[in-house]
């Protein structure tokens, strides 16, 4: 099934730089609705007021965290579905267990590029 | 008058008294001479004994004040204060300044390829080319914080280790061993919610690792079982990598994992480990995956590889 390029996209990151570079590189593969949060808590507000086809988040943010982020959206029933890849530096093995215990549709260890990124995506969504 | 005394009587009395006297005295004499010599004796050990301690107790201060005095003039000599408010403050003002530079090059840089990948070439294509570099000098430019950003780093490295050597002499000198650790509220946080920070040197956990991870059917599995595959995934992609180093044409024929040709493949980046992963989840399916170990089921594209 082809990925649906119009989905809204929620790109999670404290560092507005790296916010930035996913951004343009999620418009780059297609996405036309893209959206940013600064940290879990900001990201959790925003999932629960909107329909977002894909959450992408670093682990490591104030003040509620990428993994925390996970956990709550997981345990809500009305958005346990909502597929979420994990962007981090994070890469010890507890992270990725964790991670993945946690319900985590995939994981990228950063630095990253762009073909990464997108193929972890059609991983997690489908072909484009 | 039958009770008086005579004069004769009394006489006798007082020569039985005199007498009673000298004996007396003639038998105690030793007794109170020895007690004499035994008062003396333990008067004089006594004596020694408490200028023994005396002694002790002074040379026990002597070695207290003069530790005292050593280790202030070792602290001296370790200038605290000018580690507390010239040298911390001042890698410190280093770091925020390389965090700033780093941001604002980073930013330079992103609007330039944004400028860059807005211009239509239309039909101009002399002004397209000069707009385009236009944009790459300043790319150029804004990689140049690099020198700066070295430099500083440097500076901060130097105040670290000056740092860790008077610290180091400062536990040296006062013979001081490690406390342990309790907690502090953000160290809790830190170790429950996993928050490690980058690794030195790239990943721990290689980009193919944990791509294999994800491609394992591991919804049923335990976090032992977890652990175990993760680790397979990630000992074959160093495994990879080294045969690969040592010596590419005949990694490449070995290894379970296909060569991108398009990418070198000599150091052990996240970039290569990605090709890798990537490689590795396109060829193999689950059942493979719990066992990645040299010699073990070959992919067709392997085998393919083979003959390349």
């Amino acid at each position: 099934m082809a990925v649906d390029l119009s989905m809204r996209v929620l790109v999670v990151d404290d560092y507005q730089t790296m916010l930035r570079i996913i951004s343009n590189l999620l418009k780059q593969i297609g996405f036309n609705n893209v959206d940013v949060a600064s940290d879990g808590r900001e990201a959790l507000e925003k999932i629960k007021a909107g329909q977002y086809g894909l959450v992408i988040s670093d682990w490591n943010m104030g003040p509620m965290t990428g993994y925390e982020l996970l956990l709550k959206v997981r345990a809500d029933d009305a958005l346990k579905r909502t597929p979420f890849i994990m962007v981090t530096a994070e890469s010890k093995t507890e992270n990725v267990i964790a991670a993945k215990k946690a319900g985590v549709n995939n994981y990228i260890v950063k630095p990253f590029n762009a073909q990464t990124l997108k193929q972890k995506i059609a991983a997690v969504l489908g072909d484009f | 008058m039958k009770n008086q005394a005579t004069p004769k009587a009394s006489l006798n009395e007082n020569l039985g008294f005199d007498r009673l006297s000298a004996s007396l005295a003639a038998e105690l004499q030793p007794n109170l001479v020895e007690v004499m010599q035994q008062s003396e004796m333990l008067v004089g050990m006594m004596r020694t004994f408490f200028a023994k301690i005396d002694r002790c107790r002074s040379e026990e201060f002597l070695t207290i004040s003069s530790y005292i005095k050593k280790a202030r003039d070792d602290i001296r000599e370790l200038r605290p204060h000018d580690i507390a408010e010239d040298r911390i403050p001042s890698a410190g003002a280093e770091l925020d300044a390389i965090t700033k530079d780093t941001e604002s090059a980073t930013n330079a840089i992103m609007t330039c390829a944004e400028t860059i990948m807005s211009l239509d070439p239309g039909d101009d294509l002399s002004a397209y080319k000069a707009s385009v570099d236009d944009e790459v000098m300043k790319i150029f430019e804004a990689c140049s914080f690099q020198d700066i950003t070295g430099q500083r780093v440097s500076k901060v490295v130097t105040v670290l280790r000056q740092i860790e050597e008077r610290v180091g002499k400062l536990a040296e000198t006062l013979g001081v061993e490690d406390k342990e650790a309790v907690l502090s509220e953000a160290e809790i946080r830190r170790r429950d919610l996993f928050l490690n920070g980058p690794a030195i040197g790239g990943p721990e956990v290689k980009q193919n690792a944990i791509d294999a991870l994800f491609d394992f059917d591991s919804e049923n599995e335990n976090e032992e079982d977890l652990k175990r595959a993760l680790a397979d995934a990630q000992s074959q992609a160093v495994a990879d990598v080294k045969d690969v180093d040592k010596n590419p044409a005949q990694a490449k024929s070995k290894s379970k994992i296909p060569v991108v040709e398009a990418v070198p493949v000599v150091e052990a980046s996240t970039q290569q480990s990605q090709d890798d992963i990537d490689a590795l989840f396109n060829n193999l399916d689950d059942s493979d995956f719990g066992n990645l170990e040299a010699g073990k089921a070959v992919s067709q594209d392997d085998i393919d590889a083979l003959f390349d």
